[in-house]
């Protein structure tokens, strides 16, 4: 098939092209390709020439790039360095590639980063808190001893959230406050961190994206875990002493008056004993057989007021969090890529 | 007689002490059935009639009053005519104990016509003891010595002692009440050295509403 041959040829060419693409100049590609076949006199020569035209930052990177390798090569440590130097300020967070280059141009790139002031890897953990309460880490490496300060620039906010003597590695910490105290608005923000030594300055930026929520409120309760209300009343074991008692009360009276009976008078049939005896005693009877009324628990009554009182205070306490979470608010962070400068 | 009494209060000791009724004041009508005997088996009286109560409670003190009116016609083989009754009792107790009340107290009868039999006045001194069966229904007793009896023909009584009993069942809010009592009162008048006792019992079935 024909498109087979063309694909063939045109791969490989894209293959290369890829890692260049952004390149403008013929003779910054010539100069790499110099590089890449060990003639490192030609990418020394090209590089130079390419880099009287006007180019594209990243030309610039590759252009020094090229340099400080073919130096390191040829042993010229001095040139080296000073390629190396410049690569740096463009592109303080770019290193040799430990697996493709030499030891020896490793070191000569630390040395040339250590001759150098600049702030670099400039870096915003993703983050999620309240604001004031949490807080976002923003870490960072100066080159060289400095006096770095950590900014939070934008929405028409500057914020010094941090400033410190480092060297190497270094972290600052920003709570998501304005200088006033108030949480920042939402909308993207730059991270400007600059070292200051002596008269040299430099700053590394990264960006970030701030977007705000509402903080969760509290569930009001019913119930606190592990306790659980009592009943307040219980039903008592059906018992016999209703009748009890009225046999007890009737017989003792009604006893009492027969007992008490003048018998030289005449009482009649005495229905009036009688039958307030049988009504008690009836009454003792279904007072025993009915179903026994619930009772009051007098402990379980307590109990349950001390839980409710407990609930009640809780409860009022997390009306009052409720009513301090209304007021605050929840801050993502976002990092987001730093875009590349323009074309100088 | 004297340690029947004493035997009759025991007895009422042995039952648990109860909380008393939570209403404080209690009027009711009644229905009232007695019978009265007077000198001898062939005296004898029966009738019935309206009475009411009226008590109030507060603390451990109880004033409870009771009147009846009441026609009685005679029932024995003496002979006697048929009179009207009119009694009126007032006592107030203290309650020394959840269930026990020690009680003083007057009572007043009235007879229509007048010498058809004895108006009576008496104070009595006696005991009293209340216990509630369940949350809904109480049950009392009284017993009293009757200590100054005055009689209309005159004389005097030797002994003298009244006892009672009833039931109360309500409602759960003690708002209404039905109960019945029974009275039993035995007067061992003496006239002269003559004997002319006098006897009555008395049932009541009545309403109660309390506040």
């Amino acid at each position: 098939m024909k498109p087979r041959p063309l694909l063939s040829v045109l791969l490989p060419i894209a293959l290369i092209a890829g890692p260049l693409g952004a390149q403008q100049s013929p003779t910054v590609r010539r100069a790499r390709q110099a590089y890449d076949q060990l003639d490192f006199s030609s990418a020394i020569t090209l590089a130079r020439r390419a880099l009287a035209e006007r180019l594209t930052r990243d030309d610039r990177i590759q252009l020094y790039e090229v340099l400080g390798y073919s130096y390191g090569a040829l042993d010229s440590a001095r040139q080296a360095v000073e390629a190396f130097r410049q690569l740096v300020f463009l592109a303080p967070d770019r290193e040799p590639d430990v697996e493709r280059v030499s030891p020896r141009i490793t070191s000569l790139y630390a040395s040339a980063l250590g001759q150098v002031l600049v702030v670099r890897k400039v870096a915003v953990d993703s983050a999620s808190f309240i604001a004031g309460e949490g807080q976002v880490l923003i870490r960072y490496q100066v080159s060289r001893p400095a006096r770095a300060t950590t900014r939070v620039v934008g929405q028409g906010v500057e914020i010094v959230v941090d400033s410190q003597l480092v060297t190497g590695p270094a972290i600052a910490t920003w709570n998501g406050l304005t200088g006033s105290g108030e949480p920042v608005p939402a909308g993207t923000y730059q991270i400007l961190v600059t070292a200051v030594e002596g008269r040299n300055e430099f700053t590394g930026p990264a960006e970030i994206r701030v977007d705000r929520g509402s903080v969760d409120t509290l569930a009001h309760l019913t119930g606190l875990p592990g306790y659980s209300f009592q009943p307040e009343t219980e039903a008592p074991p059906r018992t016999w002493r209703p009748l009890g008692l009225a046999v007890l009360y009737t017989g003792l009276v009604a006893g009492a008056a027969v007992a008490l009976e003048n018998t030289s008078l005449d009482l009649g049939d005495r229905r009036e004993v009688g039958g307030v005896g049988f009504l008690a005693l009836v009454t003792g009877l279904v007072m025993s057989v009915k179903k026994p009324d619930p009772r009051p628990v007098p402990a379980n009554i307590q109990y349950n007021r001390l839980l409710r009182e407990q609930i009640i205070e809780r409860n009022a306490q997390i009306a009052e969090e409720n009513g301090r979470r209304r007021q605050q608010v929840t801050l993502t962070i976002t990092p987001t890529p730093v875009p590349a400068p323009a074309p100088r | 007689m004297i340690r029947c009494g004493v035997v009759l209060v025991a007895l009422l000791g042995l039952a648990t002490p109860q909380v008393a009724p939570a209403q404080t004041v209690r009027f009711g009508l009644q229905g009232v059935g007695l019978t009265y005997s007077e000198i001898d088996q062939g005296r004898r009286a029966e009738g019935g009639g309206l009475g009411g109560t009226f008590s109030v409670r507060w603390r451990r003190f109880l004033l409870d009053a009771s009147g009846m009116g009441a026609r009685l016609d005679p029932k024995g083989d003496g002979g006697g005519t048929s009179f009207d009754l009119l009694q009126g009792d007032v006592r107030l107790s203290y309650a020394f104990a959840p269930s026990f009340a020690v009680e003083i107290g007057g009572g007043r009868r009235a007879i229509d016509p007048e010498f058809a039999t004895q108006d009576i006045g008496v104070v009595r001194l006696g005991v009293l003891s209340e216990i509630a069966l369940n949350q809904l229904s109480t049950v009392w007793a009284r017993g009293a010595y009757l200590v100054d009896s005055r009689f209309s023909g005159g004389g005097s009584a030797d002994l003298a002692v009244e006892l009672g009993m009833g039931v109360g069942v309500g409602t759960a809010n003690g708002r209404f009440r039905g109960r019945v009592d029974f009275e039993f009162q035995r007067i061992d008048r003496k006239v002269g050295g003559a004997d002319v006792p006098l006897q009555m019992a008395v049932g009541k079935l009545g309403l109660e509403l309390g506040f």
